[in-house]
């Protein structure tokens, strides 16, 4: 892999992250609402209003505006929240650390266990376990994540009353340090259903994927000739899973945008403080800052693992060409 | 004792619309030593008799009947892990299509490595030391083992795969149109190649064709296929010089001389028998000039015309004659004209 190619694909990712907060910029300076009847309480004084209004940049015209955001994302600074009055980072922070958290496991499980379960079906197609584990996947597929969810607290939850139905920590908890949030029983058992609840929605797809494209494989004459040599069987499942994996890999990408869009749905149903609902409540707040540097860590995730799923494919397969 | 020997394999498939028996009743052995031709057109069972020999058939495919005897061994219902034992090591595999017989996303050398690794304990330089000779012996460069597929030619990934059959010092390798997917030249090439090499090393080559030229130039002995059964049965020169069957007259025909005056090629009129629903008699008895009410009727037994020369026609007797008149283009076209006759007669009952 040549670091120019790298190199030139990095590139390609921060313009692709700047048109997007392009966008997202002016899309909200469209919304028909003056964030200043928020940020400003009209018993001031005009002088005491103005002074508000400079304070907060938005006396400005549109786009010098746009400018200084844009010179302030470069630095990774977000500006001020709106509503909290306080860096953005600052009241963003904890919630997109709750989402990494839910959300990195719920698509790594995803992906390690569509890839078993895939390409065992493909490989067993027309067994009894292929032929009615697949309907499994197929109902998840066509399922929506917050109906899922709500069945998931429905039944682990309200019957078996085996997890808690809400929130990260128990009521009351006040946390001393981060590593004290994340690292306990307490944690895990509220974030084992809505981490599940993902995998198990976002497998789905790339389970069925992986499966007829181990199915193509299947028929390929080198397998063939790498049974003819005499390996045993784990060695020719193996060369199959390898070149079936491919298709699969590129469909990664796109998986995470599912799982970005899903934490919107999963934290409301779930009750976790995650980015999609601090999303959610910016947006309702007219929050503009907050709710822009959300959008963008949303974009961020989405086009860095394309960027990841890029190179990788590259490492997985020698006949793209690496100009 | 033979190297192979084959004896009434019977393969099936399991379709959906029920049973096809694509090869029927077949029988022949291999010496040591000895270049094997099986030649037949699409359908013949031709591919599935080499497929079946490898224990390759696809999942829907399996032996039905008889045996297959390699150096002494009745491998016929080995299972996999048996079969390891043999495989590659006694009898190895140049495949249809050069195209997609390597694995694309691994390299070369691995891939002849791990023909090797799984039957040795060597390392992997010592392996990639034999396979950088078995290349200098096919003609390639050493130095490529570190490559990928897609950076080969289709000769060049032939020439890696006859490179590979011999990675073992096998003594049967099985090669099912090895040249199908090459251009004239090439094909011209790699024929060579293989012959020089089991010349060379004294191999056993079982090799599956529909180009009978193929046959003639490179095998000693000679099997010719129609609709899953043998048909013709000789060493090469006497086959060709010699043929008993009206269908081994008709490839003959379809096939260019290389040598010798230039004759317009004459085609064997129609198409395969659907093995679903098979011709009564002989098999061949729809599209063969010479048919009678008897090949109808009566399917012929294959018998030993000449010593060593088996054929599976009703009139071997007549054979000088077919030789004759098989050479007129007019009496092909006219077999074809019976069989729609046939058709129209046929029709009323319906």
């Amino acid at each position: 892999m040549s670091r120019e190619y790298i190199l030139r694909r990095f590139i390609r990712m921060i313009f692709t992250l700047w048109v997007i907060m392009t966008i997202i910029f002016f899309m909200f300076r469209l919304i028909p609402a003056d964030p200043a009847s928020l940020l400003i309480d009209s018993s001031l004084t005009a002088e005491g209003q103005q002074q508000l209004r400079e304070f907060w940049g938005i006396d400005k015209p549109v786009f010098t505006q746009y400018l200084t955001y844009m010179g302030n994302l470069l630095k990774l600074d977000f500006g001020r929240s709106f509503f909290y009055r306080v860096p953005v980072m600052e009241v963003l922070g904890p919630f997109l650390r709750n989402s990494l958290v839910l959300m990195v496991p719920a698509v790594v499980l995803a992906i390690v266990a569509a890839i078993g379960i895939g390409s065992y079906m493909g490989w067993k197609r027309g067994s009894i376990i292929e032929r009615w584990g697949i309907m499994i996947p197929l109902v998840l597929h066509g399922v929506p994540l917050y109906w899922l969810g709500l069945v998931a607290l429905i039944i682990f939850s309200f019957w078996l009353r085996w997890f808690p139905s809400s929130g990260m920590r128990e009521l009351g908890y006040t946390a001393e340090t981060v590593w004290d949030i994340y690292f306990n029983i307490d944690f895990l058992r509220h974030l084992i259903l809505p981490m599940m609840t993902a995998a198990i929605y976002l497998a789905a797809s790339p389970i069925m994927l992986m499966r007829s494209s181990m199915i193509e494989v299947q028929n390929e004459e080198f397998l063939d000739v790498i049974r003819a040599k005499g390996v045993p069987e784990r060695v020719v499942v193996r060369h199959a899973m390898r070149n079936a994996l491919l298709p699969v890999v590129t469909y990664l990408a796109f998986l995470a945008t599912i799982a970005v869009a899903g934490s919107v749905l999963l934290e409301t149903v779930f009750s976790w403080p995650g980015i999609g609902r601090a999303l959610v409540e910016a947006v309702n707040s007219r929050d503009y800052p907050l709710a822009q540097a959300a959008f963008f860590m949303w974009s961020a995730s989405v086009v860095i693992m394309y960027f990841i799923v890029d190179i990788l494919y590259h490492k997985l397969d020698p006949r793209i060409s690496l100009k | 004792m033979s190297l192979l020997d084959v004896r009434n394999l019977e393969v099936v498939y399991q379709l959906r619309k029920g049973l096809l028996k694509a090869v029927d009743n077949v029988s022949f052995t291999i010496e040591k030593g000895e270049y094997f031709g099986i030649v037949g057109e699409s359908g013949s069972g031709k591919s599935t008799l080499a497929r079946a020999i490898l224990r390759l058939l696809p999942k829907n495919g399996k032996i039905a009947n008889g045996q297959i005897i390699l150096n002494g061994k009745d491998i016929t219902q080995w299972s996999d892990r048996q079969l390891s034992t043999v495989r590659w090591r006694e009898m190895s595999f140049i495949p249809q299509s050069a195209m997609n017989a390597l694995d694309p996303v691994a390299r070369i050398g691995d891939q002849i490595l791990e023909s090797i690794q799984a039957h040795e304990n060597i390392t992997k330089e010592e392996g990639y030391r034999r396979a950088g000779e078995l290349f200098k012996m096919v003609g390639l460069d050493p130095n490529r083992l570190r490559d990928y597929p897609h950076q080969f030619s289709g000769g060049m990934r032939q020439r890696v795969l006859i490179a590979m059959s011999l990675s073992l010092n096998p003594d049967l390798i099985v090669a099912d149109e090895p040249t199908t997917a090459l251009d004239v030249i090439v094909k011209d090439q790699i024929l060579d190649r293989i012959d020089r090499i089991q010349k060379q090393l004294q191999k056993s080559l079982l090799l599956v064709t529909h180009d009978i030229s193929v046959v003639a130039e490179n095998c000693d002995k000679t099997i010719v296929m129609y609709g899953g059964k043998i048909v013709e049965y000789a060493a090469t020169g006497p086959l060709l010089r010699q043929a008993y069957h009206p269908y081994t007259l008709g490839l003959k025909n379809a096939f260019p001389r290389l040598r010798g005056p230039i004759q317009e090629l004459i085609s064997i009129p129609g198409s395969p028998p659907d093995l679903m629903n098979a011709p009564s008699g002989c098999r061949f008895h729809t599209r063969c000039p010479f048919a009678q009410e008897r090949c109808i009727e009566e399917e012929p037994i294959i018998t030993e015309v000449e010593p060593g020369h088996y054929s599976a026609c009703h009139f071997p007797e007549l054979a000088p004659e077919f030789r004759e008149r098989a050479a007129d283009g007019q009496l092909w076209k006219q077999a074809r004209i019976t069989k729609n006759r046939e058709l129209q007669v046929r029709k009323p009952s319906v």
